[in-house]
């Protein structure tokens, strides 16, 4: 195991005493976030307004009830814009618009959970884009094989 | 707040939300219309009445039709590009059995639809490998 992997969550336990309602633990569903967080993940969140590319909570425009995990792709004057690491299985602002900033105040910091794969949540990936086209880009070399 | 408790056990659950489940799709539904295919050919064959052979040809050609309908929306739906890492060589499978049921559409030649089934058997493989048996069949399907 990396040393990181213990160091953090170990760091964690004594942050938590001193821990109020500035930090949190939640569990991911779901696999729209995936590579990034898989379901089961366990994150500490912190209450933190949004920047570009930050992995955030925020709550379903749709269904308040749900609190989505998401990555913020922009910010602008018409809100919080989401979408999921794994945009062929994401819904997300696609298909609900931005999120009033105001909604979106809880930032992932890290996952403690699973241990091998602990530490900071990983910066965006080189692809989050309309229907993630770039990941299911016809190899050339097939079209020319024709 | 957060305590010990809730930190190993996090009662707060944060939606990686999709709203189309990936669960329902299955290769079966490609391989079903094949079988059909197959069969459809062999009574083609067998028969030399030219209304009944004529009518082979038309549904054969709407079940090869499904074929590549389900083959399609396995491909773009059900697969992610985390599978496409696992199988490099899923778009060519894909490719290969689409263009593979165009040509049992076109033709009355029951080699081609044999060799279809192999291939959709090769993409029931990729399924079954990346948990779509488990995430999609219902039990109590009779056997």
């Amino acid at each position: 195991m990396r040393p990181g992997g213990l160091i953090g969550p170990l760091l964690l336990l004594g942050g938590l005493i001193a821990a109020h309602r500035w930090l949190d633990a939640v569990e991911v569903r779901g696999r729209s976030m995936a590579p990034t967080l898989l379901s089961g993940d366990r994150l500490l969140v912190a209450r933190l307004g949004p920047r570009v590319g930050d992995v955030v909570l925020a709550p379903d425009p749709r269904d308040e009830g749900r609190e989505l995990v998401k990555r913020v792709v922009s910010i602008d004057a018409f809100g919080v814009t989401v979408r999921g690491d794994n945009p062929v299985a994401s819904t997300d602002a696609r298909t609900f618009g931005a999120i009033r900033a105001d909604r979106v105040r809880w930032r992932v910091m890290l996952r403690y959970w699973p241990l091998d794969r602990a530490g900071v949540i990983p910066a965006a990936p080189p692809v989050v884009d309309e229907g993630g086209e770039d990941a299911c880009t016809f190899p050339q070399a097939l079209i020319a094989g024709e | 707040m957060l305590t010990l408790r809730s930190f190993f056990r996090p009662a707060r659950i944060v939606d990686a939300h999709c709203d189309i489940p990936c669960g329902i799709y299955d290769p079966e539904q490609a391989r079903i219309e094949a079988e059909s295919c197959l069969r459809i050919i062999e009574k083609h064959d067998a028969s030399d009445d030219k209304l009944f052979r004529a009518r082979c040809i038309h549904v054969k050609e709407e079940r090869a039709e499904l074929v590549k309908h389900h083959l399609d929306v396995l491909w773009h739906d059900y697969f992610k590009p985390e599978h496409l890492e696992k199988y490099p060589n899923l778009h060519e499978t894909f490719w290969k059995a689409t263009k593979q049921a165009s040509k049992v559409k076109q033709s009355l030649d029951a080699g081609a639809a044999k060799e279809l089934l192999g291939m959709i058997d090769t993409i029931d493989e990729m399924w079954k490998a990346t948990g779509g048996l488990e995430k999609t069949r219902v039990n109590g399907r009779p056997s």
